[in-house]
């Protein structure tokens, strides 16, 4: 009886489901399949739309860009060899034979169409931010392209190095339509075999990569948000290799025999925006005393367990030529804290908001700054919100102090025009310093690397002082994987499997 | 086989005892919280929001009974305070589900009509959300803090109360002693409150104190999302969450945390079984 | 009979129209946008207006809902602002890894309850009763993230057997399924199990004591038949009618689940959608799951009147 029954409500409910059972999964165990653990799903696999970290686990193995980065961050040839006849121009010769991953031929005509369809309006890429100063792109031959820009613009080869060099099939993209962020078609080292969305993502070798077949024949990406869910997969060898490795685990790690952690000195930087627009923060007195009174060493041990290193500008140590090693601030004085308050006419409490998203490391940074806080006589609260409203928040201005974290870009342009120019998209603070705002531009514009790095001492020096931003830690990139597989790690974090093998 | 079957109980006295016993546990779990939250700045000398950095991640000690959090905060400090948000979720959305809830079932039974249907549909529109989605989008849409979260547990147990206070209406209101009522002139407002609700008043009750364990979980549910109160403050469901990033190196913060949740839901469940046997003893 | 029926029927309109309408208003309340939500922290203004257009997120909201509601009829769910799919097969992919986490906590459930509760009703007031009912309890008290991650910290680091998470269809790999089945199917049965098995053991007890039961009994039945063959039979009523309720938790408990595990089902692509405001999706998902829900409390009530026909569900 009970079974009949059992039965029946089985049938009623599976009448609507059964047709969704025969998903295109690929198991993954077998020899020449490598499994993945990363932090959460791509939400699209288009470069020209993509905006989040969230691709930057997957995407360089899809998608290869006009020209590569080496892990010590120097330029090389990728798909095309590039040469600048003038500081304005240029060259980019691709090699030949070239297609995408459905057979179109990869020639200039084909890049052409790619920079067109980033930089249309229409289409409303974040990409055409990147190529702003690009003014036009010219097929001068059927392998070259000619680039010219509106200004000298020396980040320019680094740019293209990451999203917005990345080149896609135009054939794939005007036939799929709608459905091309699901199946992007690039000249990548691996093409898209199926995407189940928050499942897996399954990728197998290229052929026609222009290095050659990658040694690993298929790659599957999961997407497991929660750190230590992550972990646990790793050392029960149902993935091989994770991104995101919680920091707190090293020492575990470290001891494990069957695991290889994989540690760099990341780009990005952990920071916090001051609302320069309204009380208090619009008083750069009242910024520094808060900056004064956190301790990044203690954030650094407490919530990074000491896997990075304080950060007291944008630039971090890992773009060499750029960092300045002398740059300094006062920290982790709460009786200054309180005299600089005082001088600014802050006598009672300052009440605060700190806004984070619920990521356990930002809530805890900012508990952490709470207390630190308290002691030199501000009274903070904590504001949690999810992820999607954070970026209305910081665009809207509708902080105090609010977390603005940056994965970090191979150029220090990329961390800090955007962020410190008048009017620049990631401006959330609201600071406007005409000073500064030209000391970027001409860093951007200055072809020698020592003139460029003087320049952004400057800025930064000037950063320090009226401190818009608080920054904290520059994390350190943490990944780690099983003994079956060697693999080449990137300060970007980005993970290039055609550089890994199974052993 | 036949002792097994035997269908005449037990020693009365014993059942009795026995059945006690586990409405006394109920009661005893249900106090220790109601005490720890009523006592908890008395019971520690540690603040509960206050971070040591000397002390980050220590085990139980004799300084520390229940050990330290990620920031050095005393666990069991933490777990009194957080007492306090439990049972202020449990009492205030139950409270008002069932508040809200009744007046609307009794209403609509009494009532009858199109007016029933209207409050009976909306119900069944509650109804048949899933209530963790639903609980969720409320806190989505009002903003993650304690207040809210009561709302949205609120919400989402209204139409359970609703439907038994319609069911029993039914049936009260047919009584001789409701229709004598009406033909001596007694408007609906009095009916409704001075001798329908205390008759219906048992069962909601029971659900009541079923619920409240609900209520609990769910709150610590929105707070492992991230949407209930607001860090520092500190409840069993975000310190159950932050445990689980130290699952290897501090195993006691999930132990403790879950521990303290389990063993109050475990209360309020015996109570409200215990008030159940007492209303219905059928069900034994 | 047949009146009620389509009088049921006819009731579920409302219902889901209504739901309809609080889940569009309602997720469009979160504050956050889905066009901010894809673009991510480098969009430019302009590129959020684009999308926002190409999204037609502007346009008044009964329009919006119009056209979402039409096409819904049409068999056009719409696509995912995150990634483009088609959200109905998204949705209906997403329920197979449901539905069979569902039915393995069932059958768990079951597996566990109805010889608990039928034990603890036969040995009323003895150890044993006391015991399983206390157990019982203790199974609805724990908080089922709880109990999943000290699954998984069990099971997948101390004695690393199973893997800690994530999903393998079955008919891919019917082993692998089965392992990575294990953990998350007991998280979610043990809730169900404790409440299946109260109320099988007060259905039991009930039953016992009728007549008929005497009347087996006088007759020199033995225990077994009369407990099995008879007392059960009539104890099913109720369990049934519980079922159709634990369907019900069963939505709101495999959301919990399905998250600890990074399980794809139903729940899990609820919640992500609700965080990215991915809209079309977190509106498709409520409406299918709620039809799911009324659709099979309908059919629960059905087999009641089936099972037993002298009842009648006026």
């Amino acid at each position: 009886m009970l079974k009949r029954r059992t039965f029946l409500h089985t049938v009623a409910a599976s009448a609507l489901i059964l047709p969704s059972m025969n998903m295109g999964f690929a198991f993954a165990q077998d020899a020449g399949t490598l499994t993945v653990a990363v932090v959460s799903d791509p939400a699209t696999l288009d470069p020209a739309m993509m905006a989040s970290f969230f691709e930057i686990a997957v995407q360089y193995n899809i998608h290869e860009p006009l020209v590569h980065v080496t892990p010590e961050l120097v330029v090389e040839p990728g798909l095309a060899t590039a040469q600048s006849p003038d500081p304005q121009t240029y060259v980019f010769t691709l090699r030949e034979g070239l297609t995408f991953h459905d057979g179109t031929a990869l020639d200039a005509a084909a890049v052409k169409a790619n920079f067109d369809r980033m930089m249309d309006k229409a289409t409303g890429s974040p990409r055409a931010n990147d190529l702003g100063p690009v003014e036009s792109v010219e097929v001068t031959d059927p392998l070259t392209v000619t680039i010219k820009l509106k200004s000298v613009f020396a980040p320019f080869l680094q740019v293209l190095s990451n999203r917005a060099g990345m080149m896609v099939s135009p054939t794939a993209v005007a036939a799929l339509g709608e459905n091309f962020a699901t199946q992007a078609v690039g000249c990548g080292p691996y093409k898209v075999v199926s995407w189940t969305k928050n499942a897996e993502l399954v990728l197998e070798a290229f052929p026609g990569y222009w290095r050659g077949e990658p040694a690993i024949k298929k790659i599957v990406f999961r997407p497991i948000s929660d750190e230590t869910v992550r972990l646990t997969n790793l050392r029960s060898g149902t993935v091989q290799l994770i991104d995101g490795v919680p920091p707190q685990s090293l020492p575990q790690i470290e001891g494990d025999a069957n695991l290889t952690l994989a540690r760099a000195s990341g780009l990005g930087f952990n920071a916090f925006s001051f609302n320069t627009t309204k009380p208090p923060f619009n008083d750069a007195r009242v910024r520094k005393a808060f900056s004064m009174a956190v301790d990044p060493d203690v954030i650094l041990q407490a919530a990074y367990f000491g896997a990075g290193t304080p950060a007291f500008g944008p630039i971090p140590p890992s773009m060499g030529w750029a960092f300045d090693s002398t740059l300094t601030a006062p920290r982790g004085d709460a009786a200054g804290a309180k005299a600089l308050l005082a001088e600014a006419g802050q006598t009672a409490d300052v009440p605060v908001a700190i806004t984070v998203t619920n990521s356990p490391i930002f809530v805890r940074i900012a508990e952490i700054m709470q207390a630190q806080a308290a002691e030199a006589g501000f009274a903070v609260t904590i504001n949690q919100i999810d992820a999607t409203s954070l970026i209305t928040v910081l665009r809207e201005k509708s902080f105090e102090l609010c977390m603005s974290p940056w994965s970090g870009r191979s150029d220090p342009d990329g961390n800090m025009f955007n962020y410190f120019t008048i009017g620049g998209p990631n401006s959330f603070s609201g600071w406007e310093n005409a000073g500064v705002d030209d000391l970027l531009r001409q860093a951007r514009a200055e072809t020698d690397q020592a003139k460029r790095a003087a320049l952004y001492a400057q800025a930064q020096a000037v950063i320090s002082e009226e401190a818009p931003m608080l920054f904290l830690v520059f994390p350190a990139v943490l990944q780690a994987s099983t003994k079956a597989v060697e693999w080449l790690q990137y300060p970007d974090g980005a993970l290039r499997l055609q550089f890994a093998k199974l052993v | 086989m036949n002792a097994s079957l035997a269908l005449r109980s037990r020693a009365p006295r014993l059942a009795a005892m026995l059945a006690n016993r586990r409405a006394a546990l109920g009661l005893f779990l249900v106090g220790l919280a109601v005490f720890a939250a009523l006592f908890a700045p008395l019971l520690s000398p540690y603040l509960p929001d206050k971070p040591d950095f000397v002390a980050i991640l220590k085990g139980p000690s004799l300084a520390h009974p229940l050990g330290t959090d990620d920031l050095g905060r005393d666990v069991f400090t933490r777990i009194l305070y957080g007492a306090r948000v439990s049972l202020l979720v449990g009492t205030f959305s139950v409270a008002s589900a069932l508040v809200l809830g009744a007046a609307l079932g009794s209403i609509a039974g009494y009532v009858g009509g199109w007016l029933d249907s209207i409050i009976m549909r909306l119900m069944d529109v509650i109804f048949a959300f899933p209530s963790v989605l639903l609980a969720l989008a409320i806190t989505a849409v009002l903003g993650p803090s304690l207040t809210n979260a009561i709302l949205a547990i609120a919400v989402v147990n209204l139409p359970v109360f609703a439907r038994i206070a319609r069911a029993q209406t039914l049936v009260v209101r047919n009584l001789d002693y409701v229709e004598a009522k009406r033909a001596l002139g007694f408007g609906p407002v009095n009916i409704l409150t001075r001798t329908i609700l205390p008759n219906i008043a048992a069962p909601l009750i029971v659900q009541g104190s079923l619920l409240f364990a609900s209520a609990i979980i769910t709150e610590s549910y929105l707070s492992f999302l991230g949407l209930g109160a607001q860090p520092p403050t500190a409840t069993w469901g975000n310190m159950l969450r932050n445990s689980i990033a130290f699952l290897d190196l501090a195993p006691w913060l999930a132990w403790f945390s879950g521990m303290a949740i389990f063993v109050t839901v475990l209360g309020f469940n015996l109570v409200g079984d215990a008030l159940r046997d007492l209303f219905d003893p059928r069900e034994t | 009979m047949q009146s009620f029926l389509l009088w049921r029927i006819f009731s579920l309109v409302p219902i889901l129209f209504g739901t309809s309408v609080v889940v569009f208003l309602l997720v469009r309340l979160i504050p956050g946008d889905p066009a901010t939500a894809l673009l991510g922290m480098e969009a430019t203004p302009e590129a959020i207006a684009a999308l926002r257009e190409r999204l037609a997120l502007d346009e008044p909201i009964v329009v919006q809902y119009l056209t979402w509601i039409g096409n819904i009829f049409t068999g056009d769910f719409g696509r995912s602002i995150q990634g483009g799919r088609d959200v109905l097969p998204l949705l209906l992919g997403a329920l197979g890894p449901t539905a069979l986490l569902s039915v393995a906590a069932l059958v768990v459930s079951l597996a566990i309850a109805i010889p608990a509760g039928v034990i603890a009703a036969t040995r009323r007031d003895t150890a044993a009763d006391y015991s399983v009912s206390f157990l019982a309890l203790c199974g609805l008290s724990m908080p089922s993230f709880w109990l999943g991650v000290l699954l998984i910290l069990t099971f997948s680091i101390y004695i690393p057997v199973l893997p800690a998470s994530g999903y393998v269809s079955p008919l891919q790999d019917p082993m692998a399924f089965l392992t990575h089945l294990v953990l998350p199917a007991i998280t979610l049965g043990t809730a169900l199990a404790a409440a299946v098995m109260r109320m099988t053991r007060s259905t039991m007890l009930e039953v016992l004591r009728a007549d008929f039961i005497r009347t087996a009994r006088s007759k020199g039945l033995s225990a077994r038949t009369v407990v099995w063959r008879h007392a059960f039979r009539n104890a099913q009523i109720p369990i049934v009618t519980l079922l159709g309720i634990q369907f019900g938790q069963l939505l709101g408990g495999v959301v919990i689940t399905e998250t600890v595990f990074s399980w794809p089902g139903i729940g899990k692509i609820t919640v992500d959608a609700i965080f990215a405001r991915d809209y079309p999706v977190v509106q498709g998902a409520v409406l299918i799951t709620a039809t799911l829900f009324v659709l099979i409390n309908l059919m629960t009530d059905i087999i009641y009147t089936l099972i037993d026909p002298r009842l009648s569900v006026a």
